[in-house]
């Protein structure tokens, strides 16, 4: 892809899939820089380099087994910051049944 | 006594020259003074800061150089009950319910918490602007940014108002504010010092490392926090030097090489005149200097960005307005919730790093931007690993310029490309260390980094100590308790 050519992006639909709400003003004032930040990013390009094997293996995964362990909260820290609570859960907006 | 060093403050403590609290109310006193023009805290925690400070003078903690003494840290580092915002109205009233390592850390060592320092949202920005409470103000010039993002903590330390802060880096955003300010500060080697309760930006380049006044300060607070931590991943289990011992072993015959693409381009003649002026004393004090090269620095800011924002992208989705953090008043639905709370939330610069984040990471972009990034992320770790056969450690300015104006003229993408000199140490995961050399434009002060392998920072605080102390007797340092 050359960096020159680079599309504009479709800012909406970035948004949507950011699950940012902008409005109308906000969204002019970033549009132009998003656009000229991507540019910059766009310049990844210029490196020659391509993605060798050793490359592809410089990571390791360092996930733990997935067992909760974590007995150091009780279910009131955890629930703390959550702006809506009720009976020891934290309370959304209905999501299915509309 | 408020403009004491630390390693001073640890000697006039165990001489009983005065109390933990004494000293704790003269920096809180400070603070009351003078904060409000200079904004370096976000929030003061006066009352945790006395009962820790009166702990100590009644001998109930245990006694080491830091026990007693008055620090703040950056407020994207988690401290149990204290308001923790990230500079973001997302977590304006954020209370977590752990201490982060490093806090745990410097609580067990009887460290005197003065309070949460203002920083760039998320730590997305390099001159404390983007903080969405207040603008920090340089200590030296209050119309220049103190730069960013830990610039809080710095400013705080230069003005006096606390003995060292704690910041943390993804790429540059402790040894930049340090270099703007006139201080000391080290990223450490990604690995070494836990991010467990550091609040994630790009995990696999932030890093806590600490902001002093002098080298030996910087190494007593980096033997606090170092260590192995289950908690992260990627903590690094090895046994990690004590940084203070060999500090004073000077710099004879040490191979210093001078990357020639960090003096080229962009650096003002004020900035390069100080490195090159702090190379010739490294020259005289017996160090050999190389000219070397590192070709892939013009690829690092770019780099840099698809790397961090991709991450970003990913670690902030979690503020969604429903476990933590801001929640609008008012919406009709569960994704409504998400886009509002996020909108109203974050700042501009935040979103925009999310939304350049998600497009990098998105199908048909990925191949372009955050796959070939990685293979550059790994050819600059090439590039170093290939300079430190030629020499041992590397000396080159922190930033193109001293401190900028704030609300300045900016020239568009200027603080990105600010970061050139910094990014590719965190790309790598080596360590630097940012010690003030000398004044450039204005008086402002001029930092010059120290950069070395994997887990060298015990040479790196050997190297950066000759410098700062060239003809001073150093024999008045003692570290042993």
């Amino acid at each position: 892809m050359d960096r020159n050519s680079r599309n504009e992006i479709d800012f909406d639909s970035l948004a949507e899939l950011s699950k940012i709400e902008f409005s109308d003003q906000e969204k002019l004032s970033i549009e132009k820089e998003l656009n000229d930040f991507l540019e910059m990013l766009s310049r990844v390009n210029e490196a020659e380099s391509e993605i060798t094997r050793e490359d592809k293996t410089a990571m390791k995964n360092v996930l733990r087994r997935d067992v909760a362990d974590n007995d150091e909260f009780s279910s009131e820290e955890m629930l703390f910051n959550a702006k809506t609570k009720a009976d020891g859960y934290i309370t959304v907006p209905r999501v299915v049944g509309e | 006594m408020i403009k004491k060093s630390v390693y001073e403050h640890y000697k006039a403590l165990k001489n009983k020259e005065y109390s933990s609290l004494e000293l704790t109310n003269e920096y809180l006193k400070e603070i009351g003074k003078k904060d409000e023009e200079l904004g370096a805290y976000i929030t003061v925690t006066s009352d945790i800061a006395r009962s820790a400070a009166e702990e100590f003078d009644k001998g109930k903690c245990r006694k080491t150089i830091l026990s007693g003494i008055p620090m703040n840290i950056k407020d994207n580092i988690c401290t149990k009950g204290v308001k923790t915002t990230c500079g973001s109205r997302m977590l304006e009233d954020f209370i977590p319910p752990y201490d982060a390592f490093v806090v745990e850390k410097l609580k067990s060592e009887g460290a005197v918490l003065l309070g949460k320092t203002n920083m760039d949202e998320f730590a997305m920005g390099s001159t404390c602007e983007n903080s969405a409470f207040k603008i920090t103000k340089n200590p030296v010039d209050s119309s220049r940014v103190p730069g960013g993002s830990s610039g809080g903590g710095a400013a705080a330390v230069a003005k006096n108002e606390a003995a060292y802060a704690l910041g943390s880096e993804t790429g540059g955003s402790v040894r930049q504010p340090a270099s703007f300010c006139g201080l000391v500060g080290m990223k450490p080697t990604y690995g070494s010092v836990s991010r467990y309760g550091l609040v994630a930006y790009a995990s696999s380049l932030d890093q806590i490392g600490p902001i002093t006044k002098t080298v030996a300060d910087n190494a007593i607070v980096m033997n606090a926090i170092v260590g192995h931590d289950k908690r992260d991943s990627t903590s690094v289990l090895r046994k990690y030097d004590d940084f203070t011992v060999g500090i004073k072993k000077g710099v004879k015959g040490l191979k210093i090489g001078l990357p020639k693409e960090f003096f080229d381009g962009a650096i003002s003649d004020d900035v390069k005149s100080a490195v090159m002026n702090a190379a010739k004393e490294y020259e005289k004090m017996g160090a050999e200097l190389i000219d070397v090269s590192f070709p892939s620095l013009n690829l690092a800011p770019s780099t840099y960005y698809t790397i961090t924002c991709a991450e970003a992208s990913s670690n902030l989705a979690r503020y969604d307005g429903i476990r933590f953090g801001h929640r609008a008043e008012k919406y009709n639905s569960i994704d409504e919730l998400y886009k509002k709370s996020r909108g109203e939330g974050f700042g501009q610069e935040v979103k925009k790093r999310i939304m350049a984040g998600t497009m990098v990471l998105s199908a048909g972009y990925h191949n372009e931007y955050y796959k070939k990034a990685l293979t550059i992320k790994s050819k600059i770790t090439g590039d170093f690993k290939k300079l430190f056969g030629e020499c041992q450690i590397i000396l080159a300015p922190v930033s193109p310029t001293v401190a900028y104006k704030i609300g300045g003229e900016k020239e568009p993408l200027r603080d990105y490309f600010g970061d050139i000199y910094t990014v590719s140490v965190n790309l790598a995961g080596v360590p630097a260390i940012s010690i003030p050399c000398g004044t450039g434009e204005d008086g402002m002060p001029v930092g010059m980094q120290l950069i070395g392998p994997h887990f060298s920072e015990s040479l790196l605080y050997r190297a950066a100590f000759a410098y700062e102390n060239m003809g001073k007797a150093v024999d008045i340092y003692d570290f042993s308790i």
